[in-house]
């Protein structure tokens, strides 16, 4: 079975644990729970092309406290971007993380998901900024950790581009 | 000490001890930690040697770097820093290697950390969670502030009416007993007036300014510095959305342009208004902060290319709660906050549709 690496990147409590738990797991819980390190997971997806087993890397957020080691993702295949849309400031940070991804390792496949779609009353990023990013030729897709709004999309969506063409 | 009692000790520390063989593969050293029964399986050869990268996978990484290590059989000792693997049964193992060389063998050494990784990652977590907390509680305040400050604003201008109305009836022909209650009227106004006057003076003390504006020249805000700073702030949001940010200031403008008003709450105007600008731009669009003197005064304008404001909006637009441009803003109070807050130094500020498209918000104070 094709294995891959993907990596979920993005500022600190933007959800991105939660987003694994509940796409490997299917659970979600309110209690914000800080990652420190990597944390590592497997699952397999089935993609119209296959099954493909993916390694998902958990990597701590970035803040005052910690930087994101860009050196553990050599060897991705691919990334999500997560920022959360209560929160302006997630998105800059995973704008800035793609830049300083492309500068260190290349051009790597990745998604943006924008989470907590479950508060859109509370959503600080507007549909202007999203929209800018996809005329840039990103793939944006909303997510919600609680409900399981677009998460299984997102990984499949992911999962699909990696894919070996054949 | 007896060897066999040094690997129970080492296995009950739930420590896994690896040599590496000439080829790179790995042999288990002691005992194996009962941990260690949740890995495995394809990853262990039939002479029972280990691959660790295939095991756990974040060695992938860190094997890579001790090799040069277990070359030079150095003496120093690298560490891969923690990481968790999520197992089947939904729970975690945290875990730390370390590669060493010691006695003629190159080691690696995975040992399961679970109380130091607890301790920090609850450090961590406290940090974070009082940083969420900080953050919360500034913009929710922010946003209080604002609200009650505009209320209380409008509360002010209501008792001058008041007052007003009180000192014309004086000049009436009244009765001994209506004059009584004239005067029980403009007392009550009077103790009002002074009420709103110390919450608008302790507003102003906490946003940083005991008089609320400077007209002294060594106090008063540098207009420009101010600019500078507030673009400087807005420089990601204008990156990510692809929208160039130019001032551009008059050659006859002082290099520090001093204007009566009050550091903090200038910078919020500024702020609301390229946030603004910002807000109705499109991608590769350009806004343009233009600093100039202009009949005595100094005129700060805005001009951004985005769809322009309908005509029947722009009346209203520095009211409190209207949100012009298809409702695109937070709480209608950004405009409003930036009127009252111009007007109490003397400034004034509006906007005009530009000649080809796009609007110009403006405003205007007295130079210090």
């Amino acid at each position: 079975m094709i294995q891959k690496k993907i990596w979920l990147m993005g500022a600190y409590a933007v959800g991105k644990t939660s987003l694994v738990a509940r796409f490997v797991r299917s659970i979600f819980s309110e209690k914000y729970r800080t990652t420190l390190g990597v944390k590592i997971d497997k699952k397999v997806v089935v993609t119209p092309q296959g099954e493909m087993k993916l390694m998902i890397w958990d990597l701590s957020g970035e803040d005052d406290f910690i930087g994101a080691d860009l050196e553990y993702t050599r060897g991705a295949a691919g990334v999500f971007l997560v920022a959360d849309g209560t929160q302006r400031s997630s998105l800059d940070r995973a704008v800035a993380l793609q830049q300083r991804i492309a500068e260190r390792i290349g051009p790597v496949p990745f998604l943006l998901l924008v989470n907590k779609a479950d508060l859109t009353d509370a959503w600080e990023i507007q549909n202007t900024d999203l929209e800018v990013l996809s005329q840039r030729g990103w793939h944006i897709i909303r997510t919600s950790a609680k409900t399981g709004q677009g998460v299984e999309a997102a990984f499949l969506a992911l999962a699909t581009s990696l894919f070996p063409s054949s | 000490m007896n060897t066999d009692l040094l690997k129970k000790i080492l296995a009950r520390h739930e420590v896994l001890i690896l040599v590496r063989d000439a080829d790179g593969l790995f042999r288990p050293e002691g005992l194996m930690p009962d941990w260690f029964a949740s890995f495995g399986g394809d990853a262990i050869t039939g002479g029972g040697r280990i691959e660790p990268g295939k095991i756990f996978a974040f060695l992938e990484h860190f094997l890579p770097e001790a090799e040069p290590l277990w070359a030079k059989e150095s003496s120093e000792e690298i560490s891969s820093g923690f990481w968790a693997e999520g197992l089947e049964d939904g729970s975690e193992i945290h875990l730390k290697a370390v590669a060493c060389f010691l006695a003629g063998k190159a080691l690696l050494i995975v040992r399961r950390i679970e109380l130091e990784f607890d301790q920090m990652q609850r450090a961590l977590q406290r940090g974070r969670e009082i940083s969420i907390t900080h953050e919360r509680l500034l913009s929710e305040t922010n946003k209080k502030e604002i609200l009650l400050y505009c209320i209380v604003h409008d509360l002010s201008g209501q008792l001058s009416g008041i007052t007003g109305a009180l000192d014309i009836l004086r000049n009436e022909n009244l009765g001994v007993e209506a004059r009584r209650f004239l005067e029980l009227g403009r007392l009550g106004v009077r103790q009002q007036a002074n009420f709103i006057n110390d919450l608008l003076d302790s507003f102003k003390a906490e946003m940083g300014s005991e008089s609320g504006s400077a007209v002294d020249p060594s106090q008063a805000p540098d207009l420009l510095r101010c600019a500078r700073e507030v673009i400087n702030t807005l420089k990601p949001a204008y990156a990510v959305r692809e929208v160039e940010c130019r001032l551009v200031v008059a050659a006859d403008l002082q290099a520090r342009q001093r204007v009566v008003g009050e550091w903090n709450r200038l910078l919020r105007v500024m702020h609301n208004l390229l946030q603004n600008a910002l807000r109705y731009s499109s991608a590769r669009g350009v806004v343009t902060m233009t600093i100039a003197r202009d009949a005595g005064e100094i005129l700060v304008a805005v001009d951004d290319e985005g769809p322009g404001i309908p005509p029947d909006v722009v009346p209203q637009l520095f009211q409190k709660f209207v949100r012009g441009r298809g409702n695109q803003g937070k709480a209608g109070l950004g405009l409003f906050f930036c009127r009252i807050t111009l007007e109490q130094w003397g400034g004034t500020i509006g906007c005009l549709p530009r000649k080809n498209g796009g609007t110009r918000f403006w405003f205007r104070l007295k130079a210090a």
